[in-house]
């Protein structure tokens, strides 16, 4: 037990005793305070990379649509006035496979600094993400699809700044009240980019952010913005948006304060002011909730006891969450590697391609107990995924195969692994979880102790990675397993899938498969993306789920669940894809 | 002594240059992508889509060592040390706002070490084998032993959650509130001498009542280092024939023991007070995490988490430079307290 663990459990249990806590009238009234360990990386969305930051845009910025309060899968007009569809025409296919989109743009929206929202304002939105290099994943997404480059930059380097800029230029353009993207080909999750209130792709004020000393928007600039770093970035602490919320102050590592915007076009918040305070021990912002200074806050499975049973405090434990995690099997592990011991298959090692036979992989994904896991790490309440589509998008299919702990058929596979060698032979080897991750510990545990149990010539070695070191140990593939997961934005079965299947979405490259993705698996995700039409999209999905199977490419062991906690005086707080993200427009305090 | 101090001062951007190279150098052990960490957040609330090449080449991590130490050097000689993506700000700005908090809380604890620790350890040599020594030195071996995170743990479920009279953190809400407007002049960064400098002594005191638990938590350790460090030097002095011959003059016992043997006794106590801040620095990583109390210790720790190399580095200067002054001054203390000494 480390001193941090100590700490936690003797605090947990001073605190049960405390008399003094829970009790108390309401404090701040008008103003929701929450507590988070995350701290924030830019206020600017196109450069957000963590869900927690994006709580901020999401209550500050409006999208073009946005998804009804808990119904991720319904789409609704937000700054946009009607949902482009292929019926109301909206949404038109050129016989060349070029496609636009439309979108009316609503009148009379005020941003934060009293502007009003213009289509031009939405067009330079998108045309600035891509130019500066919004790192975001909607940005990211959008580069590949727009400009058919990872970046602008990237697109200048190849074609020259002059036809780089055209292509820029044409993506959208304004017509009359509407906006009209270009898009080179279909790509249905672009409604689904659209619909992410305010997250990634919320709308910006072109004038506003000229003045700040953002590209103003004209291609004689242009140059001197593109493929910005994020510091360089003048909107990385300054927000102005359309939303129920504006920014009043912000210190990253301090907390961010939002006050209610009271000309809101769709009608004023119930609160005055939010307060985004950055603790660093979660411990310290139980304590505060618990003596009413904090009005909300995550707390971990372990730490559910503390706040359970308190006076003044409600617990809402297990929400779904759209957090999928797998042990991803990396099948060329670099010979650099520290952790495949000589790099020979045998008592001292595994070669680097050890995973690269399939019956290694089918071997491990038997010997996983998801109940045990399951049952120790979240009590039983995350969820066993069915396939890489997460549970509650569209296309997951129930049915489809899965694994579950068996180890007589894992022993039949190490058996027939390189023709019997591993059995023979045995193996050594080294899995690595991020320090202080017990999911991460708890889910090597599990596999070690089932296949060391298998023959006494296994020997799977645990160690710990600081959090820097684990990331950077992951993309350059010295660990031969990779405990990392699937966090989609936009709920569209072709956001996991392209992340975790395609030869360009990430964990083809990591996982050492990319040549496997391009022969069977991207033909499918171009489906998942160009086709609106939803029995072919099925169809797709429902085979790269059962590719994904029979390749048994990630032991795809859970998906997450979080608890939050807060006070009963808190109203209207619906769970949405991350729990712990709130929609302060819909709260109260009374 | 000036020439002395001269020479001193002389040496210290060659020792720093060391430590900055000796630093920058664990860089090597690490691959860009190993750096990059620090720019991609928290372990769960981020997806794989990250997209670390075009990273890695944009803050220029796939340098050769010698450019990247030669870019920071130059942005140094221009006083840019860089930027914290830890921090969300450049590190000469986390620096100026994070030290003068922990100064803030290095003063209270100092308050709270050296004069009740020095009168203490008078109290216990002079009443040799009494009661109160033995007090003493029994309090002394709990205090040496409760680590810092336990006893301000404890501290803070007494004070803040049963009595609810000394919160976390640094501010009340509405204190926090009032520091953040514009019309409140942040003229030392210390809280407590900004609110006396505003006309708020309101929120001087809220600070003083933010800063009792976690000085008090990181203090406790050290006072009863520098109680034992006094007695035992002062039994000592007090056994030396200065001191009998000063008794036997017919002084009174009390200006025997403050005039004659409490400055000798007194050297070892300064040379103890280098360790002391070296002590208290490495106490505020610890004791302001425990209290949300955010200062150069939680910057710290969230630098090291991340890799954080500028902040490391940017600290790490700071911190060298603290070490060195407070024993240049330890050193001219020592000419002060004892004449024989003489510094060239």
């Amino acid at each position: 037990m480390n001193p941090l663990q100590l700490s936690a459990l003797m605090l947990a249990l001073t605190a049960g005793l405390s008399p003094g806590f829970g009790q108390g009238a309401m404090k701040n009234p008008g103003t929701l305070i929450k507590a988070t360990t995350n701290s924030v990386e830019t206020l600017d969305p196109q450069f957000m990379l963590s869900s927690a930051t994006m709580e901020l845009s999401a209550n500050v910025y409006n999208s073009l649509l946005a998804h009804p309060q808990g119904d991720m899968a319904t789409l609704i007009p937000s700054l946009a006035t009607t949902v482009p569809t292929l019926k109301n025409k909206l949404i038109r296919i050129n016989p060349d496979n070029s496609t636009l989109i439309t979108f009316p743009i609503r009148r009379n929206v005020a941003f934060h600094s009293g502007a009003t929202l213009t289509p031009e304002d939405v067009v330079y939105t998108f045309k600035r993400g891509l130019l500066v290099g919004g790192q975001s994943s909607a940005f990211n997404m959008l580069s590949q699809n727009f400009l058919g480059e990872a970046s602008f930059a990237e697109l200048v380097k190849k074609e020259g700044y002059d036809a780089a800029f055209a292509k820029l230029d044409r993506m959208a353009s304004v017509s009359g009240d509407s906006v009209v993207f270009r898009l080179p080909k279909p790509f249905v999750p672009f409604l689904g980019v659209m619909a992410d209130g305010g997250q990634e792709a919320g709308i910006f004020c072109k004038t506003w952010c000229a003045a700040q000393g953002d590209w103003p928007g004209t291609k004689e600039t242009g140059q001197k913005f593109m493929g910005r770093k994020m510091e360089e970035d003048p909107l990385m602490k300054k927000m102005n948006g359309t939303g129920p919320f504006k920014l009043t102050s912000a210190d990253f590592a301090e907390r961010v304060v939002l006050e209610a915007n009271k000309g809101y076009w769709a009608g004023a918040p119930k609160l005055d002011r939010v307060i985004r305070r950055v603790v660093a021990d979660n411990q310290t912002a139980i304590l505060q909730l618990k003596a009413g200074d904090v009005d909300f806050i995550s707390v971990d499975v372990d730490q559910l006891g503390q706040v359970k049973g308190v006076p003044g405090v409600k617990v809402m434990p297990n929400l779904p969450s759209t957090w999928l995690m797998k042990i991803n099997f990396v099948m060329n592990i670099s010979p650099n590697s520290g952790y495949i011991g000589d790099g020979r298959l045998g008592p001292n090692g595994v070669p680097g391609n050890f995973f690269s036979d399939i019956n290694v992989r089918k071997a491990f994904e038997y010997s996983f107990d998801w109940n045990a896991f399951i049952n120790e790490v979240f009590q039983g309440a995350a969820l066993k995924p069915s396939g890489p589509v997460l549970i509650g998008f569209p296309t997951m299919n129930p049915k489809n195969p899965q694994y579950s702990l068996d180890l007589n058929k894992a022993k039949d596979y190490f058996k027939k692994a390189w023709g019997g060698q591993v059995w023979d032979k045995g193996f050594k080897m080294t899995a690595v979880y991020s320090s202080g991750s017990k999911h991460r510990q708890m889910a090597l545990e599990i596999l070690k102790t089932n296949i060391e149990g298998l023959n006494p010539k296994f020997k799977i070695e645990l160690a710990s990675l600081p959090w820097a070191g684990y990331v950077g140990a992951i993309k350059d593939k010295r660990l031969p397993l990779t405990l990392f997961g699937i966090l989609p934005t936009v709920v569209d079965p072709y956001l996991p899938l392209f992340e975790h299947m395609h030869s360009a979405g990430g964990y083809a490259e990591w996982g050492g498969y990319v040549e496997l993705a391009k022969k069977s698996f991207d033909p499918l995700v171009e489906i998942m993306a160009t086709s609106y039409d939803p029995a072919k999209r099925l169809k797709a999905s429902y085979q790269l789920q059962q590719l994904d199977y029979d390749n048994a490419l990630s032991i795809l062991h859970f998906q997450a669940v979080e608890n939050v906690a807060m006070r009963d005086w808190v109203k209207g707080y619906v769970p949405g894809a991350f729990p712990s993200n709130l929609d302060y427009y819909a709260m109260s305090k009374h | 002594m000036i020439r002395y101090l001269s020479k001193r001062m002389a040496a210290l951007p060659l020792v720093l240059l060391c430590l900055t190279a000796l630093i920058f150098s664990l860089v090597l052990f690490l691959s860009p992508y190993e750096r990059l960490a620090v720019f991609i957040p928290n372990a769960d609330v981020v997806g794989g889509n990250i997209p670390f090449d075009q990273l890695v080449h944009q803050y220029g991590l796939d340098q050769p060592f010698y450019v990247q130490y030669w870019s920071w050097l130059g942005g140094l000689l221009h006083g840019n040390l860089g930027w914290s993506p830890s921090a969300g700000m450049p590190v000469a700005e986390a620096l100026a706002k994070y030290f003068p908090a922990t100064l803030e809380l290095m003063l209270v604890g100092a308050l709270m070490v050296f004069p009740p620790g020095i009168w203490l350890g008078m109290h216990a040599a002079t009443h040799h084998n009494r009661w109160s020594d033995q007090t003493a030195r029994v309090g002394t071996i709990l205090g040496v032993s409760l680590p810092e995170f336990i006893f301000g743990l404890v501290l803070m479920v007494l004070f803040y959650g049963w009595l609810g009279w000394l919160p976390p953190g640094r501010f009340s809400q509405w204190a926090e509130d009032a520091v953040y407007l514009s019309s409140f002049h942040r003229y030392t960064g210390m809280t407590t001498v900004d609110g006396l400098l505003n006309g708020r002594p309101d929120i001087a005191f809220d600070a003083l009542r933010h800063l009792l638990l976690p000085a008090l938590a990181y203090s406790i350790g050290l006072l009863s280092t520098v109680l034992r460090m006094t007695r035992s030097s002062l039994l000592e002095t007090l056994n030396k024939e200065y001191v009998m011959t000063a008794r036997a003059k017919g002084l009174m016992e009390r200006v025997v023991i403050r005039k004659h043997a409490l400055r000798n006794a007194l050297l070892p106590v300064v040379t103890l007070g280098g360790t002391i801040v070296a002590r208290m620095l490495g106490g505020a990583v610890i004791v302001e995490t425990v209290f949300n109390y955010h200062g150069m210790g939680m910057f710290i720790v969230s630098a090291a988490q991340g890799l954080d190399f500028p902040a490391i580095l940017g600290a790490s200067l700071l911190i060298g430079v603290i070490i060195i002054v407070t024993n240049l001054v330890i050193d001219i203390l020592y000419v002060v307290l004892d004449p024989t000494v003489e510094l060239r």
